[in-house]
């Protein structure tokens, strides 16, 4: 062993009980901020969202968050999870809906998603009874009128984006 | 080789130190830090996907989008980067034999940087994605996670540039006029490579942080097809970064396998200069494949039929890195200690995940297996089973240089052991499970039973691979007190010296 070699031996249980003590000490007051506030953390649109909502209500728009239904209204929810294959997506799923009635659809998942009548894409009558576009997640539906239906009528109606979520109304005098 | 000029500093002149050997060995333990913190998470995702459903402590679709997200985030650019950075800090300038890195305040900035950065990232929990992809993330990915995420990526690309240039400067200006290039390390060729591969790459990452920040402000609409932008060129300007950035991860641990395979074989590299070739091949190449990425975007099949051409490029070169490998191992006395071990074992995935990866760019499969499983599994292949393998190889080979102790054999053996199944039970199975069809991102799947089963046995997969780095945490923290002082010179006992280290290090003499 050489005289360069003799000093090889750097690290001492108190050296390593320093560096353990400054990694922890950080990583703990970095959860202790973290953790408490794991909500407020995204819990803010980002301004642009802010500035298109703005823009649609005033033209009168799309989608617009959820509010007190009127008398006369069907409100019908997009299950949180529905954009997974297999989930359960539209609540209830087979509504009786009076045929003078307005119908809004609430999604409440966090992917936007349609309520379009028809049974598919490639359903020639697709989106003729009504058909909602987008509904981003956390906003309501335009009020949709039932078009070209008559009582007793079944409406199949699916999402445009998530083709395998899937409903249906019963159309009651 | 002598890796620390003086004896047992204060802790505090370590921090505030700008020496070459200091600032590596912050590199290395904050990126090993990263490394056990991202493994936390990955433990949570695949214990939650054990079962279809919530199940792992309420976990929601947007929990597990947040956990993913800083998963992948702090993976990529807080353990692999930072760890390879931190590796080159520590050797590169002793083998281009000059007294420190070319500008050691401007290295010790570029390390401070990552902290900062990482803070923004792990306090915020944003749930983007790693790729941050438009719209959403323009539009609806929520503040201040979001925004703390977008400034963590951009402090990181801006570290990686300044360490980067830094390293160009060391190796081209500074390297002793005495030292041929042609003559240097294989090793600091690798870094050489990188480092240009991040100058080149890492800007356009960046601006495209700047414009996707402005985008959410509603300043600007580059991305925000409501404001007639277009979310593909985002795709196009993050793949222009990060193709080359898969690169950019796998050259150091080629690079360090340059300086195992040949130590541990006994035997001098096969071919230095095709390693050269194919460093620089890489180097290139890998700019020629970037949207390989995007082939459900509507490209043209022309576009499409480049780069998938532009991928399969990359091929040739990897190869030679591997036969280089293979021969230099052929007829050689090796000894299978632990950096032996995980090199072997990285380069046997290697190979696994580079077949999966010429097999994936084809296009009418690429189409099939688009945001499946399958890419997870691949992807992970080259990150965990090839990079983090040799990785960890290297670390058990610094280890008795830096520390002066030897850590324990036995229990890197089992953990390489543990490792090797671990890997390949998770990974594996995330191909089929990618055939299959399970989509990538989802917190739940469908009941099927065959989806159970493969997710449980890519889970237990997962529970195998995160005792296996518990287990090295404690050797290496038992062994950095406990373990038996080794002569420097020849800490694994190999009898030879390939690299002589005496002569690069003159500034130490």
């Amino acid at each position: 062993m050489t005289a360069r070699d003799e000093s090889m031996v750097r690290t001492t249980g108190k050296r390593l009980a320093q560096g353990m003590a400054i990694l922890v000490g950080v990583m703990a007051v970095g959860a202790a901020i973290a953790v408490p506030n794991w909500h407020n953390f995204a819990s803010h649109p980002p301004p642009v969202s802010q500035i298109a909502a703005t823009q649609a209500s005033q033209a009168g728009g799309a989608s617009a968050p959820a509010a007190a239904l009127l008398p006369g209204t069907t409100s019908i929810t997009i299950l949180p999870g529905a954009n997974v294959q297999g989930n359960p997506s539209y609540s209830p799923d087979n509504d009786k809906v009076p045929l003078t009635n307005k119908i809004v659809w609430v999604n409440k998942d966090t992917t936007p998603h349609t309520a379009t009548s028809g049974t598919g894409a490639s359903d020639p009558k697709s989106g003729k009874a009504f058909d909602t576009k987008i509904i981003a997640n956390a906003q309501s539906s335009p009020v949709q009128h039932l078009t070209g239906v008559k009582a007793g009528d079944v409406v199949p109606y699916y999402c445009q984006i998530h083709p395998y979520m899937t409903g249906k109304i019963t159309v009651t005098a | 080789m002598v890796l620390e000029v003086k004896r047992p500093r204060p802790m505090w002149e370590i921090l505030f130190s700008t020496h070459h050997t200091d600032i590596g060995l912050l590199y290395i333990i904050t990126s090993m830090t990263f490394l056990f913190m991202g493994g936390v998470l990955a433990l949570s995702i695949r214990s939650e996907l054990f079962l279809p459903g919530s199940h792992f402590m309420g976990m929601g679709p947007n929990d597990f989008e947040r956990i993913f997200t800083t998963h992948g985030s702090d993976m990529l650019l807080l353990w692999v980067i930072p760890f390879a950075a931190g590796v080159g800090n520590y050797l590169i300038p002793i083998y281009v034999r000059y007294k420190d890195m070319a500008w050691p305040k401007l290295n010790a900035v570029a390390f401070w940087m990552i902290p900062v950065a990482a803070v923004l990232i792990w306090v915020g929990f944003s749930d983007v994605g790693w790729t941050g992809y438009p719209p959403y993330s323009v539009i609806r990915s929520a503040g201040p996670a979001t925004d703390m995420w977008i400034f963590g990526m951009k402090i990181l690309g801006i570290s990686s540039i300044l360490g980067s240039v830094n390293f160009v400067v060391t190796i081209l200006r500074c390297k002793h006029p005495d030292l041929p290039i042609m003559k240097m390390s294989l090793f600091a060729w690798g870094i050489l490579v990188q480092s240009f591969q991040i100058i080149i790459a890492m800007p356009t990452f960046s601006a495209a942080m700047i414009m996707m920040y402005t985008d959410r402000l509603g300043i600007t609409g580059f991305f925000n097809p409501a404001m007639g932008g277009d979310p593909i060129a985002y795709q196009h300007l993050f793949w222009f970064t990060f193709h080359p950035e898969v690169y950019i991860f796998l050259l150091p641990a080629i690079a360090m396998g340059y300086e195992l395979f040949p130590k541990f074989s006994r035997r001098p590299i096969f071919s230095y200069q095709s390693g050269v070739v194919a460093f620089v091949m890489l180097g290139v190449i890998g700019f020629a494949s970037w949207a390989h990425h995007m082939f459900a975007t509507g490209m043209s099949f022309t576009e499409k039929t480049v780069f998938m051409i532009g991928t399969l490029a990359a091929v040739p070169a990897s190869s030679m890195h591997v036969f280089n490998f293979i021969a230099t191992m052929w007829g050689g006395r090796i000894k299978f200690a632990a950096p032996m071990l995980f090199s072997v074992g990285g380069i046997m995935l290697f190979y696994s995940a580079g077949a999966g990866g010429v097999v994936n760019t084809a296009i009418p499969l690429d189409f099939l297996t688009h945001d499946s499983y399958l890419v997870v599994g691949h992807f992970h292949l080259f990150m965990m089973g090839t990079v983090t393998m040799i990785f960890t190889g290297f670390i058990f080979y610094l280890f008795p240089l830096i520390t002066g102790r030897m850590y324990k054999e036995k229990p890197a053996q089992i953990q390489f052991i543990m490792a090797m199944i671990g890997i390949s039970l998770v990974f594996g199975t995330q191909h089929l499970l990618g055939l299959y069809g399970q989509p990538r991102r989802t917190y739940d799947y469908v009941p099927l039973p065959s989806y159970i089963v493969m997710n449980q046995i890519a889970t237990i997969g997962a529970w195998m691979i995160g005792p296996a780095w518990g287990l090295m945490l404690i050797n290496l923290l038992y062994s950095s007190v406990k373990g038996r002082p080794v002569e420097t010179r020849d800490p694994f006992g190999i009898g030879e010296q390939y690299y002589n280290y005496a002569r690069r290090e003159p500034h130490l003499a």
